[in-house]
């Protein structure tokens, strides 16, 4: 069921995402010719060439915006609005409907951080045949050399992840909050939101002030994979915490009034 | 499962201090046509919601073809709501694929028949579509289900008198005989006619749950005459209207 979940709500994913993604890597190509070609830099002129530049910048703090907007929309609309209708209806258990979207937003923030990144490589220097003649069985094979750089770097990706779950599961929770109330509840959702994360400050300040973590921040630090792989813990805990209290709310509490 | 698809006991639901359901006791079983008749903010839709899941009851059990709101009941139930619940990017055939997904008992072909009588294209956006074609396209997706309950939600309300009778017919000619229809309205002309029970709400409570004949027989009037009588409401006179 999560499976037939996903489906649909990658699909609502890129419809609203093809177009801002494909226009991201579309200007960066453009820029990459009126920034660095001579030719087609005289052809736009000095003005059309910062404008266009300016227009790439303007596409990606888009794409940014719409990330953050996707990620509270879909929950709040999908779920909680009209579209609840429909979800709520559907012969599911209200974790895999939360699920689906933490798995969807989640992909759609990857996304977008993906395209930012690519972005710039390709307006760079770097020149296509010189991509395709590089030897790249070695660089892979000079990697498999050593597979701790491997290892640490998805330890990166997974820290990566479990910060933007813990703030992904914060707004969820807070939105979920601010159902609870009859009326006004984009505002109680919003101070809900700002109460989560004071709460969560204090908490972990209280948890790291006590003995037994420290020690245990101790052990980890003495190796970076350690450390690295304790603070994914650390932020998954309240994450977790979060969407059980949501699919609580949504199971126990639902009011499509 | 049970004798009863539909079981409420003791059923209460407030909205903040406001009730909206007060001692609810229902038992309907299957195969009937049942109409669920009152005025506007009886508790019509509240009922419904109550049994799809949607809201939760204050205090009192509901149970529907044995079970508890839950999974199992929302995999028998097909639901009209009174709004639209669909997303403007996708084509009537999207929603099609979504319920053969979800729902064992959608017959895809019976939906695209149906959309071909009611002179829909499925592959058009439905951000394209006229709210009347919208709101086809949700009966469609109730009514190509093989369901053993069916919620429809003022499926009439707010059309024409000819689009009326063709919902009517769609719905007659559709659903499932072994399940239960139970539709929401407060035109009661217009169904009178295919209903086997009446339930009536009063300010969230039942009034009255009988077989349309026994109501006919007992009563000497039509329903909509009774519901008429029960629920008139006397105009204000003029001084009233005036404040004195």
């Amino acid at each position: 069921m999560l499976l037939k979940l996903l489906k649909y709500d990658f699909r609502a994913m890129w419809k609203q995402f093809s177009l801002v993604w494909g226009a991201a890597l579309v200007m960066s190509l453009v820029n990459r010719y009126t920034l660095d070609d001579r030719y087609a830099a005289k052809l736009v002129g000095e003005t059309g060439s910062g404008l266009l530049f300016f227009v790439l910048v303007a596409v990606c703090t888009a794409m940014f915006i719409i990330s953050i907007l996707f990620v509270i929309q879909r929950f709040s609309r999908g779920l909680l609005g009209s579209e609840g209708y429909l979800m709520h209806t559907l012969p599911v258990r209200p974790w895999h409907l939360v699920i689906s979207k933490l798995i969807c937003a989640l992909t759609a923030c990857v996304g977008s951080t993906a395209v930012a990144l690519i972005s710039p490589l390709i307006m760079s220097r770097i020149r296509w045949s010189d991509l395709v003649q590089f030897p790249w069985w070695r660089l892979f094979w000079g990697l498999f050399k050593h597979l701790d750089a491997l290892v640490l770097l998805g330890e990166f990706c997974l820290l990566l992840l479990s910060l933007i779950t813990v703030n992904i599961a914060i707004l969820y929770l807070s939105i979920s909050l601010g159902h609870l109330f009859p009326r006004r509840r984009k505002l109680a959702s919003a101070a809900a939101f700002i109460g989560l994360y004071v709460l969560l400050f204090n908490v972990y300040g209280r948890f790291f002030s006590l003995h037994i973590a420290r020690q245990l921040m101790g052990m980890a630090t003495e190796n970076i994979y350690g450390s690295m792989l304790t603070a994914s813990v650390i932020m998954l805990l309240p994450a977790g915490v979060c969407l059980a209290a949501v699919c609580w709310i949504l199971e126990h509490k639902l009011n499509l009034e | 499962m049970s004798d009863y698809l539909i079981q409420c006991r003791g059923l209460y639901k407030t909205y903040g201090l406001r009730p909206a359901l007060s001692d609810v006791n229902l038992e309907v079983g299957p195969g009937r046509i049942v109409g669920l008749l009152g005025p506007n903010g009886s508790g019509k839709t509240t009922l419904i919601k109550l049994l799809c899941g949607l809201i939760q009851p204050t205090t009192g059990t509901l149970a529907v073809d044995g079970s508890a709101i839950g999974t199992y009941t929302k995999s028998v139930i097909s639901y009209l709501p009174d709004r639209m619940y669909f997303a403007d990017w996708m084509r009537a055939v999207d929603l099609f694929d979504l319920f053969r997904d979800f729902y064992g008992d959608f017959d895809y072909e019976k939906a695209i028949a149906m959309c071909a009588s009611l002179g829909i294209e499925p592959r058009d956006r439905l951000k394209t579509l006229s709210k009347g074609t919208k709101e086809k396209v949700q009966l469609v997706l109730v009514m190509a289900r093989a369901a053993k309950l069916y919620l429809l939600d003022e499926p009439i309300a707010g059309v024409d008198p000819a689009a009326r009778d063709f919902i009517l017919r769609t719905i007659l000619t559709n659903y499932n005989e072994e399940g239960t229809v139970l539709l929401s309205t407060h035109l009661i002309s217009d169904i009178e006619k295919v209903l086997d029970e009446a339930i009536f709400l009063k300010q969230g409570r039942v009034m009255l749950h009988e077989t349309v004949d026994t109501l006919r027989e007992k009563e000497g009037k039509s329903v909509d005459a009774l519901f008429r009588e029960l629920f008139r409401t006397e105009p204000m006179f003029d001084g009233e209207k005036e404040g004195f």
